[in-house]
């Protein structure tokens, strides 16, 4: 199989492209919304749900989880649960 | 010019040819929620009809990452800013109530047709040569930062996403008013009346690239070895049921057919001799773009009321999605978010066959599961959904509740 080595001055410039959000739109709490209630609807507890927020291997959870941290991650279950008897984030403790 | 009437922008509004209908028409559902941008469908149109001298830059089907991306670059961004900057009245709808006859409202602004310049047929522009390269540039990439070269070999990182995005699978069209029709010469192009599907025939073909110019979706495209414009062309052997795999029945397209994110879905529904779609709830596609409604048009504003549909993206801002699919996004995207039974059954029939379907129903089972999600009870149900082809063979048969399995934690990242 051919294969050519990358090389230095290849006229490569890889970039991402941020878009900005409309004012007051949380897109990031938009997606960890579908995250959440897909889970749910596939059978998760919530807790089940809130560790895999913590899994680094669930990149798109995960990286909602580092940017806004358990509170919020917690809080967002126990609204899509419809509020859960101790709260997931108190339930996650022992977790 | 003659007016024809537009259901997906709810009035009838002027076009080069008189309205006429073809007996059958081609559509399909393309659900964004589900694409992974894995160019699947790309190279199964790619490998299969685009792969010879002079057609290196041709992509019948191309995946582009939205709202940044585009194949050719930002043609979206230029027919929409094209079209403000000629209409002479607001391109806005009405937001009147809907109805069966306007279920999206009425488009108040004007159409591309509505717009064409003396002379002309339709509003459009001819994208440079630069624009047809390097499709998915800049788009969803490693970041390295711009001119940075070589940084994405070397230690770069997919970065975390701050912001929306999304990706939008695009082929023809196969619109009911073509603007490639409307605008030609010498009418090469041309929409067949056994199932919709538009083709430009190559022999009347003189490269004048005036469909290039008009399809606002930019899905014609030059070819300078020949002098002629080519587009997708549906893979009309498999339609027709030509394909030595189809067994003599209508057959999806290949870029339909190779989707691993299960989001696409082919088929073809009967039209009345006025237009409108015979009353068939009980195929899958009327069914999510006439029933549930869980299915929009690409850019209705257009006006070429185009023939595959997307179930919107539910996590981008709304604002966005409505310039994109029109003012029936709030209603698909309920829809979608607390899907109805029957639509839950229905979605589980993407890609399950690549025969096409003419048929479903559903047998209903045993309640699995009840939660409670944002405050709304929500029942699931074990029931199986069949699929039937033309000849009302079964093809496919799926339960709504799936088995999930969850590696173990020694194997979570095991491939």
């Amino acid at each position: 199989m051919l294969r050519k080595e990358f090389e230095e001055d290849d006229p490569y410039a890889l970039v991402g492209q941020g878009f900005p959000c409309p004012d007051g739109y949380d897109s990031v709490g938009e997606m960890a919304r579908c995250f959440v209630e897909e889970y749910a609807l596939l059978g998760f507890d919530p807790e089940r749900v809130l560790r895999l927020f913590r899994n680094p291997w669930f990149r798109g959870p995960n990286g909602v989880y580092r940017a806004r941290g358990e509170a919020f991650v917690a809080d967002l279950v126990n609204e899509v649960f419809g509020g859960v008897e101790g709260g997931a984030g108190a339930n996650a403790q022992s977790l | 010019m003659p007016k024809v009437y537009n259901w997906q922008i709810g009035r009838k509004m002027e076009y080069r040819y008189e309205e006429a209908h073809p007996k059958r028409q081609l559509v399909a559902v393309f659900n964004t929620n589900r694409c992974i941008a894995c160019q699947s469908c790309t190279m199964a149109c790619k490998s299969t009809w685009t792969f010879s001298q002079g057609q290196e830059a041709m992509w019948w089907n191309n995946v582009e990452t939205k709202p940044y991306g585009g194949y050719p670059h930002n043609w979206d961004a230029k027919s929409l800013e094209l079209m403000e900057n000629t209409s002479p009245v607001a391109q806005v709808w009405d937001g009147g109530e809907p109805t069966p006859e306007r279920p999206y409202g009425t488009f108040t602004g004007k159409t591309i047709f509505e717009m064409a310049p003396q002379g002309r047929y339709a509003l459009g522009y001819e994208p440079p040569e630069e624009d047809w390269q390097t499709p998915n540039l800049y788009e969803d990439t490693p970041t390295g930062g711009a001119g940075v070269k070589g940084r994405a070999f070397k230690g770069g990182a997919i970065h975390d996403h701050e912001s929306w995005f999304f990706y939008l699978a695009r082929v023809c069209n196969h619109c009911s008013y073509p603007a490639c029709v409307a605008a030609c010469p010498r009418q090469a192009p041309y929409k067949r009346t056994e199932d919709g599907i538009v083709l430009i025939n190559q022999e009347r073909c003189w490269g004048y690239r005036m469909c290039v110019q008009a399809c606002p979706y930019k899905k014609a495209m030059y070819r300078p070895d020949t002098r002629t414009s080519e587009k997708c062309i549906g893979c009309y052997p498999r339609v027709e049921g030509k394909d030595p795999e189809s067994g003599g029945v209508p057959m999806e397209a290949r870029c339909m057919a190779v989707c691993i994110g299960k989001i696409r879905m082919q088929g073809l529904v009967d039209l009345e001799d006025d237009g409108d779609w015979s009353a068939r709830p009980d195929h899958p596609l009327y069914f999510l773009i006439k029933v549930a409604k869980v299915a929009l048009p690409l850019y209705p504003q257009f006006g070429t009321q185009p023939n595959i549909y997307y179930i919107p993206p539910r996590w981008v801002p709304r604002e966005y999605l409505r310039q994109m699919f029109g003012p029936g996004v709030d209603e698909a995207l309920d829809a979608y978010t607390n899907p109805s039974r029957e639509l839950l059954a229905v979605l589980q029939l993407f890609r399950a066959s690549e025969t096409m379907y003419f048929r479903y129903e559903i047998v209903q089972g045993e309640k699995y599961r009840e939660i409670t999600i944002a405050g709304a009870k929500r029942e699931l149900f074990d029931d199986v959904v069949i699929g039937y082809d033309q000849e009302n063979r079964e093809i496919a048969r799926l339960r709504v509740h799936e088995s999930l399995h969850v590696r173990s934690e020694q194997y979570s990242n095991s491939i």
